[in-house]
C-alpha cells in the first residue's frame, strides 16, 4: 500500500522525495490544489472516499497512508 | 487617520509610527506587532541594501509566512524592485522569469534550495541565514513613481510578460479598495489566499495601511480550521476564490453561518460565479456583504459591487472605482486610472494610458461593467490562471504526439479543469503526456483530462476552433 501511494505522491509531486513523517508545508509544492489533486487521486486509484474532514486534516503522507488503511477496512 | 499614503511601505511604517504596540500579524497563534513586523522588515532592509542598488530588482520566493511579509516589505524598503514568484511556480517558468528580470539576488526559504539547485539559478539568499534583529531601524528610499514590483502574467500568447508597477499604482488600488470595503483599524481579516499574487497581497495592504489585523494561514488546505478561526477570533473580513467558498458552504455551511455574526464581508475575485454559489452565500450570512469584483495583474481591483446590495446586477463585475475610467473598444474592456501600470518588462508601454485587457464585456446605462468571455480562452482552475497556449506546447514536445489542442472543462470542485486533446501516433500513451506536463508544468495546468481524437478542428483560415472542443463527446 505504501509502494502504491509513494507512485501516486510522486506523480503528484515529482520534483519531491517521498517521506512519510515530513510536514506538507516542507515539501516544494504542496498547496491547496495540489493537495485536491492528490486525494483525488488517491480516491480513485485506491477506490475509496474521503469525508471533506478528512482531507483537511492531513498534514504529513503518514497520515493519508492511515487515512487509507482505515478507509479499506471500513469497506471490508 | 486621513489616507493619503503613496508608498506602500508607508503602510507598514506610518502604522508602525502611530500603533507600535497593536498585533498586525498572527500565524499559528504568535502574534506580531506593528513594531516588531517593522523591525523585522528594517533588518531585511538592511541586509538587502548592502546587496543591492536602489532600483534593482531582488527576487522573492517564499509561501505564506510571517517572513514572506517581512521580506516583502524589506525589499521594498531598500528601494528594490520586488519580482514576486508564484510559490508554486515550475522550474521552467523560475528559470524563464528569473533570465527575463535578471534579479541581483533570490530572497527565499530553504525548502526551495532543491529547486534552485536544480535550475543552476545560483545567486540565492535564504531568509533562514538572514540577521533577524528586533530593534533594527532603516530609513526607506522609496518615492511613490519607483517600480515597486515585477509579476509575470501571460499574454494571448500565452508567453508570460513582466508587468511593472510602481509604488503609486498599487498605492491608488490599496487606497480605492479601503474606500469601497471601508477596512479600517477594527478589523481583522483572516488571509488564507497566496501573498504571492495580488489577492492575497493585497489584503495586507489594506489591513496595514489602516493598522488592522490579519490572521494568516499557509494555505486553504485546512478550511475547517480557518472557518473556527474566524468564530474564535470575531474576524470582521474574509477573502478567498470562488473555489474555497465552495468547499465551505457545501461541506461547512453550519459552522459558517456563525463565522455571521463577526463577518463584515465577504470578498471574492474573478472567477465564474455561479448562481447557486450566490445564493448559497446569501444563505449562510444574510448580514454580510458580498464583494465581487474584477481586475488584472495591470489594473488590480478595477471595479467592484457589493452582489447583495445589487440583486438586479448579480451578473456584473460591478462599477468602475473612483478615479478609474473604462470604455469598451471592439467589445474589449479597456481600464485607464493611476492604479494602472504603464510598463512591461522590455519596455512594451500602454497605448495613450490605456489598457487593453483582452477580456470581451459591455457597460451597461448605470455603468456597470459585464464581463463576458477572455478572448485567449483562459481557464481558471481554481483561481489559478491557464494559459491554454502554454499547455498546448509542452505537451507537443512530448515524442509521439502529431497536434494537441487544450480548453478548460468544468469540474465541481475546482470550476473549472484542463482538458487535453491529443493526436498522435497508435501506439501512444497518454499518460506520457502527462508524465512530460508535470516535470515542466506548475501542478494545477496539467491536464486532469487526456483525450485521444483523430484530428484538431481549425476553421479555413487555420485557428484552433476550441468551442468545438469544450462541446466535444
Amino acid at each position: 500500500m505504501e509502494d502504491k501511494l509513494k507512485e501516486i505522491f510522486l506523480k503528484v509531486f515529482p520534483n519531491d522525495e517521498f517521506d512519510l513523517n515530513k510536514d506538507r508545508s516542507q515539501f516544494e509544492n504542496w498547496d491547496s490544489l495540489a493537495h485536491l489533486q492528490l486525494t483525488s487521486d488517491i480516491e480513485s486509484s485506491f477506490n475509496i472516499k474521503f469525508e471533506m474532514d478528512d482531507i483537511v486534516d492531513i498534514q504529513k503522507p503518514k497520515d493519508l497512508l492511515d487515512l487509507i488503511e482505515k478507509k479499506k477496512n471500513d469497506n471490508n | 487617520m486621513k489616507r493619503r499614503k503613496m508608498t506602500i511601505t508607508d503602510f507598514l511604517d506610518k502604522t508602525a509610527a502611530v500603533f507600535p504596540n497593536k498585533t498586525g500579524l498572527v500565524f499559528k497563534d504568535k502574534e506580531y506587532s506593528y513594531k516588531e513586523i517593522k523591525s523585522r522588515a528594517d533588518s531585511i532592509a538592511k541586509a538587502v541594501s548592502e546587496k543591492a542598488e536602489k532600483q534593482e530588482t531582488v527576487g522573492l520566493l517564499m509561501g505564506n509566512r510571517p517572513e514572506m511579509i517581512f521580506s516583502y516589505f524589506g525589499i521594498l524598503k531598500a528601494g528594490c524592485i520586488v519580482l514576486l514568484f508564484p510559490a508554486n511556480i515550475s522550474d521552467n517558468n523560475l528559470v524563464f522569469q528569473a533570465e527575463k528580470a535578471k534579479p541581483k539576488f533570490i530572497l527565499c526559504e530553504k525548502k526551495y534550495q532543491n529547486k534552485l539547485k536544480r535550475t543552476s539559478l545560483l545567486n540565492v539568499e535564504f531568509v533562514e541565514d538572514l540577521p533577524c534583529s528586533e530593534n533594527c531601524s532603516f530609513e526607506s528610499r522609496v518615492k511613490e513613481n519607483d517600480f515597486s514590483t515585477i509579476v509575470f502574467t501571460s499574454g494571448t500568447t500565452g508567453i508570460p510578460k513582466g508587468v511593472k508597477l510602481r509604488h503609486k499604482n498599487v498605492a491608488a488600488a490599496t487606497n480605492n479598495i479601503i474606500g469601497f470595503l471601508r477596512f479600517n483599524k477594527d478589523d481583522i481579516d483572516v488571509n488564507a489566499s497566496s501573498l504571492s499574487h495580488s489577492f492575497g497581497l493585497g489584503h495586507i495592504h489594506c489591513i496595514f495601511a489602516v493598522s488592522g489585523t490579519t490572521i494568516l494561514f499557509a494555505d486553504t488546505i485546512n478550511i475547517k480550521k480557518i472557518v473556527q478561526t474566524i468564530v474564535e477570533k470575531k474576524a470582521t473580513t474574509f477573502g478567498a476564490v470562488p473555489a474555497v467558498l465552495r468547499i465551505i458552504l457545501d461541506n461547512y455551511f453550519d459552522e459558517f453561518k456563525q463565522c455571521g455574526q463577526f463577518l463584515r464581508f465577504v470578498q471574492t475575485n474573478t472567477s465564474s460565479l455561479e448562481k447557486d454559489l450566490i445564493e448559497k452565500m446569501f444563505s449562510a450570512l444574510p448580514n454580510a456583504d458580498f464583494n465581487y469584483y474584477y481586475g488584472l495583474t495591470e489594473a488590480s481591483r478595477s471595479t467592484f459591487i457589493a452582489l447583495n446590495k445589487r440583486l438586479d446586477k448579480l451578473a456584473s463585475v460591478g462599477q468602475p472605482l473612483p478615479g478609474v475610467e473604462i470604455k469598451i473598444i471592439n467589445d474589449e474592456i479597456c481600464i485607464k486610472g493611476p492604479h494602472v501600470a504603464d510598463e512591461y518588462l522590455g519596455g512594451e508601454s500602454l497605448k495613450q494610458g490605456w489598457l487593453f485587457t483582452g477580456d470581451e464585456g459591455y457597460l451597461d446605462k448605470d455603468n456597470y461593467l459585464y464581463f463576458k468571455s477572455r478572448k485567449d480562452d483562459i481557464i481558471n482552475v481554481g483561481g489559478e490562471k491557464v494559459w491554454p497556449e502554454e499547455v498546448e506546447r509542452t505537451i507537443k514536445q512530448v515524442p509521439g504526439v502529431k497536434d494537441a489542442a487544450v480548453v478548460g472543462v468544468k469540474d465541481k470542485l475546482l470550476g473549472q479543469a484542463v482538458k487535453a486533446f491529443i493526436v498522435a501516433e497508435d501506439d501512444f500513451s497518454p499518460d506520457l503526456a502527462k508524465k512530460h506536463c508535470l516535470n515542466k508544468l506548475e501542478n494545477y495546468k496539467v491536464p486532469r483530462q487526456v483525450e485521444i481524437i483523430s484530428q484538431i478542428p481549425y476553421s479555413n483560415n487555420g485557428k484552433l476552433c476550441r468551442d468545438k472542443l469544450k462541446n466535444h463527446g
